[in-house]
Parts: C-alpha cells; sequence; structure tokens
C-alpha cells in the first residue's frame, strides 16, 4: 500500500533543520501531502523547502557558514593528505609482497585513485554535517557551493587552455575533470545526509512574538 | 498578510497558502509562505505561537501566525496607498467593466 508523504520524502524532510519552524513546514508538507495523496506535490515542495530554508539559514547565520566551509576544506586536505600518505607508504610493502600481477595492481591503483577523492568528499559532507547537526543540510550546501565554485574555477581554466592551445590532451583532462568532480558533489551531498539529525525536545515551548 | 487577516486565529502555513490558492488561483510554496511571514515577523508586524505536536504531521508542532496591531496598520496604509494609486486609471477600469 501506498502512504504519502513516501518513506524517502520523510526521510529527507528530518534533515531539513531542526529548528520550530523548519518541523512545522516539514509537518504542513506532510499534512497537506497526506490529503493532496500525491508524492511528486510532497516532493516539490521538500526541494523547494531546502533551497529556500538554506539559504535563509545561511543568510542570517553568516559566521557558521564560514567556520562550516573552513571545516569541510580542512578535513577534505586532512582526508586527502592521508590518503596520499597511507597509498605512498604502503607501495614499496605491496610491491614486494606476493605475485600481483603488474596489469591488476595498476587497475587497483587507477580505482583508488578514483574512489578514495571521492570517499574523502563523502567523509567531509559527513563531518560538516555532524558539526551543525541543527542546520546540517544549509551547511552541507554551503560547503558544496564552495567546492563547487573552486571545481568551476579549474574547469573555465582548463577550457581555456584547451581552447588556447587545441589540445586534445587537456580537452580530455576537462572531460574526466567535470565527470570527477559531479561524482565529488554526490559523494559530499550524500555523506552529508547520512548524519542522523537531532530529535527535537518532545514537550513543545511557547513564544509568542510580538 | 491578507491572507492572515482573512484566516484569523488559526492561521498556519496549510491554512494560509490554502486561503491564497482559493483567492487568487496561485498555488505558493509553503517554504514561501514561512519565509515571508518571518520576514514580516522581524519587523514586528506578525507573531507567532507555536501549538502541540499532532500525529497526522510526523508528531510535528504546528506554529500559529497572528497578525499585530502594527500589521493591521501596515495593511491598511498598503490598502489605502493602492486604492490611491490604481484611482483614475482608465485602463484598469476598463479591465474592470
Amino acid at each position: 500500500m501506498r502512504t504519502f508523504p513516501s518513506s524517502r520524502v520523510l526521510w529527507f524532510l528530518k534533515r531539513l533543520g531542526s529548528g520550530p519552524k523548519n518541523r512545522a513546514l516539514a509537518g504542513d508538507i506532510i499534512e497537506e501531502g497526506s490529503q493532496r495523496r500525491s508524492n511528486f506535490w510532497c516532493w516539490q515542495q521538500t526541494l523547494h523547502a531546502s533551497a529556500v530554508g538554506s539559504f535563509e539559514e545561511i543568510r542570517s547565520h553568516k559566521l557558521v557558514a564560514i567556520l562550516a566551509v573552513l571545516t569541510g576544506w580542512a578535513s577534505l586536505i586532512a582526508c586527502y593528505s592521508l590518503f596520499y600518505a597511507t597509498r605512498d607508504f604502503m607501495s614499496p610493502f605491496l610491491r614486494l609482497s606476493s605475485g600481483i600481477p603488474p596489469a591488476l595492481a595498476l587497475t587497483m591503483g587507477w580505482v583508488c585513485s578514483k574512489t578514495l577523492p571521492i570517499f574523502s568528499f563523502a567523509m567531509s559532507g559527513w563531518l560538516v554535517a555532524k558539526l551543525n547537526r541543527h542546520s546540517q543540510l544549509a551547511m552541507v550546501i554551503a560547503f558544496l557551493f564552495s567546492v563547487f565554485f573552486v571545481d568551476s574555477l579549474i574547469v573555465g581554466l582548463l577550457a581555456f587552455t584547451a581552447i588556447s592551445i587545441q589540445s586534445a590532451f587537456v580537452m580530455n583532462g576537462l572531460a574526466i575533470f567535470s565527470l570527477t568532480a559531479i561524482c565529488e558533489w554526490l559523494a559530499l551531498l550524500f555523506g552529508g545526509l547520512m548524519t542522523e539529525p537531532p530529535e527535537p525536545a518532545c514537550v513543545p515551548t511557547v513564544r509568542v512574538g510580538d | 498578510m491578507l491572507a492572515l487577516i482573512r484566516v484569523g486565529q488559526d492561521a498556519y502555513g496549510v491554512r494560509i497558502a490554502r486561503e491564497i490558492r482559493e483567492r487568487t488561483g496561485r498555488e505558493i510554496p509553503l517554504a514561501s509562505v514561512y519565509a515571508g511571514l518571518t520576514r514580516l515577523e522581524k519587523r514586528g508586524l506578525v507573531a507567532s505561537r507555536i501549538g502541540e505536536p499532532t500525529p497526522e504531521r510526523g508528531g510535528r508542532a504546528k506554529i500559529y501566525f497572528l497578525i499585530t496591531a502594527k500589521g493591521v496598520r501596515a495593511a491598511r496604509e498598503a490598502h489605502f496607498a493602492l486604492k490611491e494609486l490604481s484611482s483614475g486609471i482608465p485602463q484598469l477600469e476598463g479591465a474592470k467593466a
């Protein structure tokens, strides 16, 4: 039997933020979505809420957003350093030990060089979300935008170089970099969304504005 | 703000969005309703209170919004300004007829 909203929508709604307004908005989407019996409508509202909510959250907590971005980059650099140090440390032992065929060793090396950075992005996204549990989606999106900005600069530079020197090699590099960058963005978002948001206190507080 | 006045005491996200849809025929995303109301609240034109969590909303509480005296004044002034600006414009009168 189909339920409205679907469990995926509910999973995403939990990550909108744990503030009273975010929770009330999620409740409104659940209430209206169950009356309309449309998961399409629920997804539309949820994605709109995450975009608008994240923008508002970043705008009202600029310092927290800057700290989240810096934390993300620091963890990304730390992960990269750790993985490459481990690889450099392990490679002489791997070469000496057992009879791994060179082709297999080369393939394994290539797979590791592609998957480890993606894993680093997922780890960084997870860490940013974990450290900003009350506005995890907004802070992950802030970090994602900073990565997107840096990647766009690199893509722009590569594209300019490729056009200037008419190099097929740089063009191939650009295509591979773009594909890897998309995978890294998805990994970052995935890592960020994996963190369980905090459960709010059961007793509701009463607040009167004016 | 006008939708908020129309709904009255039990105005919360879903009811305000429904009121706007029924009166204007325009579908407003719930997040936009909240963003607008939050901005009005910061300016002291709207007040809010948190209600009880209910099971049909996945245990999430409603936030009820209420227009303040300052908000009523601002709405009245905006309505008056709109009426003043639109009076005597033949294109608008033609559309009305």
